[in-house]
């Protein structure tokens, strides 16, 4: 029988836990997980490496590896050459090389391609052979080592895992002990590639969610995506929308002298296709025409930079248009402070983090109608990522009439009272529940 | 039949028909380019939406009540139809502009003033409401032959003030929400008087030049909206959630006949038949089984105007600005937020732009101007922008062309922008 105060016990196979963090995925995971642990969840969280001067905290709280059995969560760094689930086979072997620098944070590294990394590509390649020859075999070598590190495996009563990355392992895991498999999908390799999968990453991913008794989508957009692309019946796949957690940042407001009293754009995202980067860049030129004290500030790392800077040169922009690389998290809450406007022009996202922190930091949000986090916001504006007339007009709209961006900022924070990781949270330890006491699934 | 005691009991039914010309699609890069501000979102949406409200609506309601009017002789409706709708069915639908006109050749119907452009004119420029209402009574004598004597303001919005501009007009009767917080003790069941403040002499002298009728009527009447019996058909009568779902005709009358007070004023949306209520829910139905019920037990039936000859029981007084939108009764639907306030300020700023105008360009020459900017005061252009209860996607949202309040702000801002310019080009040029 089930009783109310009952707890879960879930082995989670993660790839990413802020601040051991490479996208919006170790955010993400880490107020689910605390959302879970609070409720009615005993986890085991596991990643490939926890570097040694990394803390993990929820709510101020340290865990360690070192801390067990009688915490509700226990971290199990499983040592591996993995970082970034958003990578793709081709870039993986650049990323291999840039984390082989010992004692550093690898997920950050992948993200500092700035201008002045660029070199290290060349570094290093001789040690590719001794962390497997690419990224298909170390996640294949990653599942063994997930079931050779976890004792007790058999004592758990579900197995969730986090993209494809982790889906081998999860696997493995329910093939062992015969638990219910719940597979979270953040982001498909549809998305990531921009309709142009890896078949060997497609297949991975395809067969953890062929093995998954209950497959997590972060929006109805993946959901549909997962049934289109996947073939998943839709009955096995619930929508969890992600969320944001409710604490305030602690910053003040910017000073804004760096710009004066210029006004900024700001994006924030991995350069890479799937993230419109470009489209943004297209409408700024637009919206300089007639707002010409405007600056574009793009934050984060990615294979477009070059791109990027080569058409802002084209443009005749780029003295307005500023590319900062990788920032910090402290940093990220300044820039979105500093913005007047916080652009997320993704061309796919299953669901986008982004706009929430930006909201949540006081700053009126565009963002795509392709992306699932339009399913949960309602006082922001929405375009079609391609439409870079409509982009323009509402860049012009927001930074030209305070009242517009005063009600955006003010509203939009309404729409986040509806999106904390509790609920969320709560919507994940139903599925829990249905899964070990076998019942069918019934889910709003 | 009729029955052997009279009922002592008058319906008081008084419909009103609007369409506003929405706006076009206007994208700020294309300021300077555009050629037409009001063909809808998108190419012609007016024309479109014109004739399925009037399939669905005003033509099968026209159609009802005309047959109910010619069995029934002592059956009476009013009515009334804003400037910005009787223009747009003369150019696409006239023949539902036949069948009003049809309506009113039974004799048995009053026609109300209003503003023109269904605006908030009265809130904004004194001046301005004046003329609109001029305008509209106008285009009510050209098309039914009818000289209006009761008033509607747009979205029955009223406070003293207004009943002042209204009184100063020359109207004997106008219209007002029954709304318990200024009825106190009383209710909409009997006429009252309007409470007249002193208008300054600025303003006095301003409506003397638009008056319809002298000398100035020594009252105003007023009816008051009884919004429970009236929304019970404008709002809840398909829903199934309403715990008197189904509403049938006997019920309804029981209500009536029960109602303290001798007049029912049913005020409510001429869309409401066919559009807001759908003809599947049974409303063209109830309404004729209504009437013909009644009528049958002997409730009398009136006009604005008849009801009003009846003595004036007391006189209210309403202060603050009323309306018959939403819970709140006030004007929050259309200068609630920021944007809309906003937008407010800046078009109506626009009316000293164009009056300079007039002093170097011949008025004739600005009429083009001048329609626009009326068409840009339109009331829902400002409705649409409105963030009350737009998360929960209620009766704001459906009544909305654009994708939410903001996108509406957007787009209005742009084509007010465009047509700032322009008037500011022409401006430029006459100096």
């Amino acid at each position: 029988m089930q009783s109310s105060t009952e707890r879960y016990k879930v082995l989670m196979l993660g790839w990413e836990f802020a601040p051991i963090i490479a996208g919006g995925l170790g955010v993400v995971c880490k107020g689910l997980t605390g959302a879970l642990v609070k409720r009615k969840a005993d986890i085991t969280y596991v990643l490939p490496r926890i570097p040694d001067d990394v803390q993990l905290q929820i709510d101020g709280i340290s865990f360690t590896s070192a801390n067990v059995e009688e915490d509700s969560l226990r971290f199990l760094g499983v040592d591996s050459r993995l970082s970034s689930p958003y990578l793709s086979a081709d870039t993986f072997n650049l990323a291999t090389d840039l984390a082989d620098k010992p004692n550093t944070n690898p997920a950050r590294q992948t993200n500092i391609a700035a201008p002045q990394d660029k070199g290290r590509a060349t570094r290093s390649t001789s040690n590719k052979k001794i962390y497997g020859e690419d990224l298909l075999s170390e996640v294949d070598s990653y599942a063994q080592k997930v079931i050779e590190s976890v004792t007790n495996i058999e004592d758990y009563d579900i197995i969730h895992n986090h993209d494809w990355m982790t889906a081998p392992a999860a696997v493995r895991a329910k093939e062992l002990t015969g638990k219910p498999m719940v597979m979270h999908v953040h982001a498909t390799e549809i998305e990531r590639t921009v309709g142009h999968p890896n078949p060997a990453i497609f297949a991975k991913e395809l067969a953890g969610m062929e093995a998954a008794d209950t497959i997590i989508a972060v929006s109805e957009l993946t959901k549909q995506r997962i049934v289109d692309n996947y073939g998943i019946e839709a009955s096995k796949i619930l929508v969890v929308h992600n969320a944001v957690e409710r604490l305030e940042s602690n910053f003040g407001p910017i000073a804004k002298s760096l710009y004066k009293d210029d006004q900024i754009v700001l994006f924030l995202a991995r350069l890479t296709a799937m993230k419109g980067a470009n489209y943004l860049l297209e409408a700024a030129n637009k919206v300089l025409k007639h707002l010409p004290k405007t600056k574009f500030l793009f934050v984060g790392a990615g294979e477009l930079l070059e791109d990027l800077i080569e058409r802002s040169v084209d443009l005749n922009i780029s003295h307005k248009v500023t590319f900062t690389g990788f920032l910090p998290h402290d940093q990220v809450d300044r820039a979105y402070r500093a913005a007047s406007v916080f652009v997320m022009p993704s061309i796919a996202e299953p669901f986008g983090i982004t706009p929430l922190e930006a909201i949540k930091n006081g700053t009126p949000v565009i963002i795509s109608k392709q992306s699932g986090v339009s399913e949960v916001l309602k006082n922001v504006l929405k375009v079609d990522f391609w439409d870079v007339d409509e982009l323009a007009n509402k860049l012009i709209a927001v930074l030209k009439y305070g009242v517009l961006a005063e009600e955006l900022s003010n509203n939009s924070k309404l729409d986040l009272e509806n999106i904390s990781w509790d609920i969320q949270g709560k919507k994940v330890i139903e599925i829990y529940s249905q899964l070990k006491h076998n019942q069918n699934l019934r889910f709003n | 039949m009729h029955s052997s005691s009279p009922s002592d009991k008058a319906i008081c039914l008084y419909l009103h028909a609007h369409q506003p010309y929405r706006l076009s699609k206007v994208n700020y890069l294309d300021l300077g380019s555009v050629r037409d501000y009001f063909q809808g979102p998108t190419n012609d949406t007016n024309q479109v939406i014109l004739e399925k409200v009037s399939k669905k609506s005003y033509l099968p309601t026209n159609k009802l009540l005309v047959k109910l009017l010619k069995k029934l002789p002592e059956l009476r409706i009013s009515l009334s139809i804003s400037g910005t709708l009787l223009e747009q069915l003369q150019t696409y639908e006239p023949k539902v502009l036949a069948s009003f006109q049809e309506l009113v050749a039974t004799g048995q119907v009053e026609i109300l003033s209003e503003t023109y452009y269904h605006s908030l004119a009265a809130i904004y420029s004194v001046e301005e409401f004046c003329i609109q209402v001029e305008q509209h009574r106008n285009l009510i004598k050209k098309l039914f032959d009818y000289d209006t004597t009761s008033f509607r303001n747009t979205e029955l919005i009223y406070n003293d003030r207004i009943a002042s501009l209204v009184n100063q007009l020359g109207f004997q009767t106008v219209l007002a929400e029954g709304w318990d917080k200024y009825l106190t003790w009383r209710n909409s069941g009997f006429v009252y008087k309007a409470q007249l403040p002193e208008l300054e002499s600025k303003e006095l002298q301003t409506l003397k030049g638009y008056r319809i009728q002298k000398p100035v009527p020594s009252e105003l009447k007023l009816l008051l909206k009884h919004y429970k019996l009236s929304d019970d058909i404008a709002f809840r009568f398909s829903n199934q959630d309403w715990a008197e779902y189904p509403l049938s005709a006997e019920k309804y009358l029981s209500w009536v006949n029960t109602n303290p007070g001798n007049l029912i004023n049913l005020f409510m949306d001429y869309e409401t038949f066919g559009e807001h209520q759908w003809a599947d829910s049974g409303i063209f139905k109830f309404l004729e089984a209504m009437i013909f019920q009644a009528s049958d037990t002997g409730i009398q039936f009136k006009t604005i105007s008849e009801a009003a000859r009846q003595g004036a029981t007391d006189t209210v007084s309403v202060p603050e600005l009323t309306s018959w939108a939403d819970a709140e009764r006030d004007l929050s639907a259309w200068n609630g937020n920021k944007m809309q306030q906003a937008a407010l300020r800046l078009t109506y700023a626009i009316e000293s732009k164009l009056s300079k105008l007039v002093n170097v360009k011949p008025e004739t020459k600005l009429s083009g101007l001048y329609n626009i900017w009326r068409k840009l005061q339109t009331s829902d252009h400002f409705y649409y922008m409105s963030t009350k209860y737009w998360a929960d996607g209620d009766v704001h949202k459906y009544f909305s062309p654009y994708d939410s309040p903001y996108e509406a702000f957007i787009n209005f801002m742009n084509v007010l922008e465009d047509f700032t310019q322009q008037v500011d080009y022409i401006a430029a040029k006459n100096v």
